[in-house]
């Protein structure tokens, strides 16, 4: 017969990692960072969902990434926390990598890595999955200007 | 929902997603992704709980949802082997050692209703509805289970029993 006790206390060890609130807190409370630039590997409960979406549901036409050479795939778009996220898709030696960005954003990728045109400085971009090397710009009636922060 | 109240659910609520995740999935990485996934959607919940058991039972089978969802698809991880994973969990005894690896080994379907019924304690009727499965299904899983188990924690028996 089967211990309770036994089982019980050999899966108490078994235990979610203790930066849990962290993240939470960062995902559930930060939509934007005035005048700073985010970018992380986020894993987003819509993000997960979308990513397995997308695989069935195919690519639409690329943007913008073609002028380098680089295909930028958008795939589609979900609203969180009030905010429209737009999702993309990339591949940079020959491995896939996602980035989600505030809705308008604009996303190029080449050999290097992927580039991002922000309409504010309280723009948001996270990517998914892969890794890449990101820069973003802003542009605003100033002209366009890299961001005034260094990715996280 | 009150930050306070979210901040509770997480203490509260992480390690039981994370079980549930990790019996699904069997791979630290995912099954923290799911904690994130799950707790998230907790967060964004508009409905009023019932009770705090009711809260408990959402968060399982959110939990068993999403582990699904990920299974199917191509989101996959390098997982660390079970038995290296074993070692970081600090099990004091040889026999909660052989305990994890035999339960990890048991198939997918077993393994989830197994923690359900020993660990959180639901009875077979319980665990049918938070699986959305037949009760006899239930039953016959945990028997399954108890047979394999049985005869990974006590071979000698088995030898004895000439099964």
């Amino acid at each position: 017969m089967l211990e309770t006790e036994l089982f019980q206390k050999t899966f108490s060890k078994l235990r979610a990692s203790p930066d849990t609130g962290k993240e939470l807190d960062f995902m559930t409370n930060t939509k934007r960072q005035p005048k700073k630039f985010i970018l992380r590997k986020l894993v987003i409960a819509a993000a997960v969902s979308v990513l397995a979406a997308a695989t069935a549901l195919g690519a639409n036409a690329a943007t913008g990434g073609e002028l380098f050479g680089t295909v930028v795939t958008y795939l589609r778009s979900w609203t969180e926390n009030g905010a429209t996220v737009d999702l993309y898709e990339t591949e940079i030696d020959g491995e896939k990598v996602y980035v989600a960005v505030d809705s308008g954003a604009e996303v190029e990728a080449n050999e290097s890595g992927v580039t991002v045109y922000m309409k504010d400085e309280d723009g948001a971009a996270a990517y998914l999955k892969g890794e890449a090397e990101v820069t973003t710009y802003i542009t605003d009636e100033g002209g366009t200007h890299e961001a005034s922060s260094q990715p996280e | 929902m009150e930050e306070e109240q979210f901040a509770q659910y997480v203490r509260r609520y992480s390690d039981t997603i994370y079980r549930v995740a990790f019996h699904s999935c069997k791979n630290a990485a995912d099954s923290q992704d799911i904690v994130q996934n799950v707790l998230l959607k907790l967060y964004r919940e508009q409905k009023e709980f019932e009770s705090e058991e009711h809260v408990r039972r959402w968060v399982i089978r959110v939990a068993v949802n999403e582990s699904k969802k990920l299974l199917c698809s191509a989101w996959f991880r390098k997982s660390v082997p079970l038995e290296e994973y074993a070692q970081t969990l600090e099990l004091e005894e040889p026999e909660e050692s052989t305990l994890f690896l035999s339960v990890m080994s048991l198939p997918k379907k077993y393994r989830v209703p197994v923690y359900l019924y020993y660990y959180e304690e639901y009875s077979v009727r319980e665990i049918s509805s938070l699986l959305h499965t037949k009760e006899s299904t239930v039953a016959t899983c945990l028997e399954r289970a108890r047979k394999k188990l049985r005869a990974a924690l006590c071979p000698e028996q088995k030898e004895q029993t000439g099964e």
